[in-house]
């Protein structure tokens, strides 16, 4: 029993993670942030017996049975890792579009910006990051 | 030296062969007329002495020694043995005192001479055990009503005897303890142990009843006698019981056992009382239990009326919920007995105790948004609403979403910081 209920939440816990990747790919991030937290509170809400008996379902023990391993404690995991998924996604996705428009502007104008004159901390980063940054390459 | 064998007169010839000495032989045996002996107690050591050879044996002489014992006779003679005759010499030989079991070598030896002067000699040995010089016997007999052999009822009672010995030429003083199965009560004496004074040579006799107080099958163990000699204690124990006195009768056993033992306030468990009939008759049973403070009942029953078959048993369960917080020693359950021949007497289980703790707080109000409740859900591992009926869905969702935005804002930390940083840079 206890190795079905194991493959059971794995296959459910994976179609979970699956579906949340392909909505993140083909439909849209914001989607499958939406998702990724609307499956299982709304779950909670329809059917808070049969969830909360699943997320509380206890699946390993570890450190010689101190440490227990619930349904939850899976979730949050799979949480934690798709929600990191998106917002790198999107944080990178960002980053690039905004070189991308840096550079048609640099084309359009034909000089940099005001680089050169500050000495400090911050003129040195920005040059750190004009010269590997974001540049469309 | 020659000697003639044969003369035939009518040729006039003598047969003649040359003439040889013969030798005696010596066969010994040696035996006592007891293996084992009390302290202090004359046996009789037997050694049987066969000439087994051609020529008598003459000057025969016995001389007899002991490890520990005492040789009456240590040295006996016989003037002469013929060929194939047998000599039975009796040695009386005492047993030492001793406090503790030992063995006692008895060795002799046959010294003879043939003709010649020549000496022929051969010993023998054998070994006698030997008893403490306390020993204690105990007997038991099944008294009052005996149904059979070893049986008894509940109304009976066994007579227990104890004999004690001393075969020592001194007096000693003894400490007598004989334990009785734990269900048994002596009857006529306080205590199963006795300071006896039991003067050289004394027997003595300890008697007393013991009555049993539930039916079964019984064993008794060995009875002990304590003394001191020489500044060292010495115990000897009887000889064991082999014999199962059977007790016919009714007894009843009621178990107490609850599904968990650690709760949180507003689980529920279940208790489980079980009474067994494990007596030889039928029994009338009325089973109660109660639900302490502290405790809600949910469902099923707390008593129960009936009887009970030998051998058969009856369970009842009920469902209880954890209100307050503690810990709290369920009371037992008991059982008001009644047998066939009316006589009554009560089984009481077991007290177990149930924890309840408030790591899951019953207080719901606070749930969805008290951050001490989901301390305690990391520490416990579990959600809310593991197990926990009067959890609403709202909170089970509270929980859920507070833990989703949790994770995205720690997530979203590096990112939110590179793209601020990165807006500065390019702005």
């Amino acid at each position: 029993m206890e190795i079905l209920a194991f493959i059971g939440s794995a296959m459910l816990f994976a179609t979970f993670a699956l579906t949340v990747l392909f909505i993140l790919i083909r439909i849209s991030s914001r989607l499958a942030m939406l998702f990724l937290l609307a499956v299982p509170l709304i779950a909670v809400i329809i059917m808070p017996g049969t969830s909360v008996a699943f997320l509380s379902y206890e699946q390993f023990l570890f450190a010689g049975g101190i440490v227990p391993v619930n349904n939850f404690h899976i979730l949050l995991t799979i949480w934690s890792t798709l929600i990191g998924i998106i917002l790198y996604t999107e944080f990178l996705t960002w980053y690039l579009s905004k070189g991308k428009r840096r550079k048609a502007e640099k084309h359009a104008s034909g000089t940099s910006a005001d680089a050169g004159d500050s000495t400090d901390l911050t003129f040195g980063l920005k040059q750190l990051f004009l010269k590997y940054g974001p540049s469309g390459k | 030296m020659v000697r003639v064998i044969y003369i035939n007169p009518d040729t006039r010839e003598a047969s003649i062969e040359t003439f040889r000495q013969g030798a005696p032989g010596i066969e010994i045996e040696a035996l006592a007329d007891k293996t084992i002996c009390d302290s202090n107690e004359e046996i009789s050591s037997i050694i049987i002495l066969t000439n087994s050879g051609t020529v008598p044996l003459h000057g025969i002489i016995l001389t007899t020694g002991s490890s520990a014992g005492v040789v009456g006779e240590p040295q006996l003679q016989h003037a002469v043995l013929d060929p194939l005759k047998v000599k039975k010499f009796i040695v009386p030989v005492t047993a030492p005192v001793t406090p503790v079991a030992r063995n006692m070598l008895i060795e002799s030896r046959i010294t003879g001479y043939d003709s010649r002067g020549i000496a022929y000699s051969d010993p023998a040995s054998f070994e006698v055990q030997v008893r403490p010089y306390v020993s204690i016997d105990k007997k038991v007999e099944a008294a009052g009503k005996v149904s059979g052999t070893n049986e008894m009822e509940t109304d009976g009672y066994f007579r227990i005897t104890l004999r004690l010995r001393n075969t020592a030429g001194f007096g000693t003083i003894l400490d007598i303890r004989d334990e009785l199965p734990s269900s048994m009560i002596p009857q006529d004496v306080e205590r199963t142990q006795w300071k006896v004074s039991l003067d050289a040579g004394a027997t003595k006799e300890i008697s007393y009843n013991a009555k049993p107080t539930e039916s079964g099958s019984f064993t008794f163990g060995p009875a002990v006698a304590q003394w001191e000699d020489g500044g060292e204690t010495y115990t000897v124990d009887s000889e064991p019981i082999t014999e199962i006195f059977r007790v016919r009768g009714s007894k009843a056993i009621v178990e107490k056992s609850i599904a968990s033992g650690y709760l949180h306030a507003g689980e529920s468990t279940e208790i489980v009382v079980t009474a067994t009939n494990a007596g030889a008759s039928k029994v009338s049973m009325i089973l109660t239990d109660r639900v302490p403070e502290g405790l809600s009942l949910m469902s099923g029953k707390v008593t129960w009326e009936g009887e009970l078959e030998a051998g058969a048993s009856k369970k009842i369960s009920y469902v209880v919920k954890a209100i307050d917080i503690g810990t709290i020693r369920l009371p037992a359950a008991g059982a008001d007995c009644t047998d066939e021949e009316g006589k009554h007497y009560t089984a009481v289980s077991d007290t177990p105790v149930v924890y309840i703790d408030d790591a899951l707080n019953a207080d719901h109000s606070q749930v969805s948004n008290s951050g001490a409740s989901y301390q305690a859900y990391a520490h416990t591992g579990q959600i809310p609403g593991s197990g926990n009926t009067e959890l609403t869905r709202i909170e089970a969702a509270g929980f859920m979403l507070s833990a989703f935005i949790t994770l995205f804002l720690l997530l979203a930390i590096i990112p939110a910081i590179m793209y601020l940083f990165i807006r500065g840079v390019y702005k």
